[in-house]
């Protein structure tokens, strides 16, 4: 087995260490480097998909209730992207069949409008944080793959030692080193997904109340005219 | 893919590649080595020990005339022969100025004779002195050359001489005062590994007020070790009612320093274990 270690130069440049290292390790570090980009794209995009859900909504509830016509607004909003919009749809869409019929079924239709709107909450979520199970996977995977190009790169170390009959320092230390440096990357990529992870996940719980809560209005509003 | 995840892929990329092109950069440059605060020290090793470094000169010296003399050593005064040895000072003394050595000891030979004859025992001061005088005298031919000089430091040896001369206690008191000090320390120390050994034998007797009693003892040694002669030096602690147990208390003190015999001390210091005493014997033994 050919060893090439850096004794000289034992510098910390994660280049140096990527080069020096075996491929196995070098395999895992790209891997973690991929799921760190990977992350980092996802947490900035959900930041800002979220900011902007989470405006567009407010935007969309004030615009509803100072509205007076419910139905000339839903034919302003049919297409809307929004997510309580998304919601709203749901309910006229619901609300519109049911009372098109000549008999009326005021227990059936409300029953069916709660459901309509549930299920219409529950797509938005589920778009809204489609991603979010790749940081929760990257943030609990990825240091124990860090932690096995460790392993690999350390077990290398020792054959090395085996190899030259010397355990001085300078035999060991840069293959140690580049080993941690893997365990590194695995931190790296999985400690930013975790904490992403956590705080998405409460801010995907605050819209998905307010839906709810703006769901739950609506089909009161509903329930009202239905009486009438 | 929408606009929102190009984008966040877009600032990922970038933020990675910035991140560990500036950690490349940075970190490729050799970490510059410090000079060290302080240059290096050499630093040997010594083995300073008081005992086996400063005392056995002074003592080796002081003991060899007695071991010629090891005859008379069973008189009781004995042990401060070696203390009168003025003699060692001058062969010391000698080596640097080859010259007063020949006069000195002659003189030395010449004052502590008729001094030392006042003495209660001579006989053994004597022989320590006429020894080493033999021996300056047979080197004395070669060092002649220094003839003034040897006259001056001749002056200074002699009052040298003079003072040990005078009597064993200015002896302890003067230029000899570190040797015999520690040849006290060595007694206290041969004492000490005598007790080690006596402990095992010793047995105190029991009575009324027996922890009292005290039986002192001085021991002369052969210089295999071996008992020369035991003898009662005193007894104290005794009152009225361990009265009986006084005889019994010297005697199993006796018994023990014979029981416990031979007793392994360093050779070249006999001198100042041939006698040794007062060993006091009380119920603890320490």
């Amino acid at each position: 087995m050919k060893m090439t270690l850096a004794t000289e130069a034992a510098s910390l440049s994660p280049l140096a260490l990527f080069l020096q290292a075996d491929i196995v390790v070098k395999i895992v570090m790209l891997g973690l480097l991929a799921a760190s980009i990977w992350t980092w794209a996802i947490i900035v995009s959900h930041w800002m998909k979220m900011r902007k859900a989470t405006a567009q909504s407010a935007a969309f509830e004030r615009d509803f209730w100072k509205a007076g016509d419910t139905d000339e607004f839903y034919r302003q909003h049919k297409d809307s992207e929004v997510p309580t919009a998304r919601v709203f749809q749901a309910g006229m869409f619901e609300w519109r069949r049911s009372t098109g019929k000549p008999s009326i079924d005021r227990e059936g239709t409300r029953a069916r409008l709660a459901t309509t709107m549930g299920a219409a909450i529950a797509h938005e979520v589920d778009r809204l944080g489609e991603k979010l199970n790749i940081l929760a996977t990257v943030g609990s995977v990825a240091p124990f793959v860090g932690l096995f190009g460790t392993v690999w790169g350390i077990m290398r170390s020792f054959t090395a030692i085996a190899a030259q009959q010397n355990t001085s320092l300078a035999v060991v230390a840069p293959g140690i080193a580049e080993a941690l440096f893997a365990t590194a990357i695995g931190l790296f990529a999985a400690i930013p997904a975790v904490i992403a992870y956590n705080r998405f996940g409460h801010g995907l719980d605050r819209i998905e109340a307010r839906m709810t809560r703006f769901a739950d209005t609506f089909h009161a509003t509903l329930s009202r005219e239905l009486e009438a | 893919m929408d606009r929102a995840e190009r984008t966040g892929l877009g600032i990922a990329l970038v933020g990675h590649v910035l991140l560990f092109g500036a950690l490349s950069v940075s970190l490729m440059r050799p970490v510059p080595k410090l000079p060290p605060l302080n240059p290096p020290i050499d630093v040997a090793l010594v083995n300073a020990k008081a005992l086996t470094t400063a005392a056995p000169d002074a003592v080796r010296e002081a003991s060899a005339p007695p071991e010629e003399s090891a005859a008379p050593a069973a008189v009781p005064p004995a042990p401060p022969t070696p203390v009168t040895a003025p003699p060692p000072p001058q062969p010391v003394a000698a080596p640097p100025q080859p010259k007063p050595a020949p006069k000195a000891p002659a003189k030395a030979v010449a004052t502590p004779a008729p001094k030392a004859a006042a003495k209660p025992a001579p006989t053994p001061v004597q022989k320590p002195a006429v020894t080493p005088s033999k021996k300056v005298a047979a080197a004395a031919p070669r060092p002649s050359r220094l003839g003034n000089l040897g006259a001056q430091l001749s002056q200074a040896a002699s009052s040298e001489s003079q003072r040990p001369g005078t009597g064993r206690g200015t002896a302890e008191k003067g230029s000899g005062t570190p040797a015999a000090k520690t040849a006290a320390q060595l007694e206290a120390s041969f004492i000490q590994a005598m007790f080690a050994k006596l402990r095992k034998y010793w047995r105190a007797p029991t009575g009324v007020d027996a922890e009292l009693l005290k039986t002192q003892l001085t021991v002369t040694l052969k210089p295999d070790g071996s008992i020369g002669t035991i003898t009662v030096t005193s007894q104290s602690g005794d009152n009225e009612n361990n009265a009986n147990l006084k005889a019994l208390h010297a005697e199993r003190a006796i018994n023990a320093v014979r029981r416990a015999a031979p007793f392994d001390l360093p050779p070249e210091h006999y001198a100042i274990w041939q006698s040794l005493g007062p060993i006091t014997f009380d119920k603890r033994l320490n």
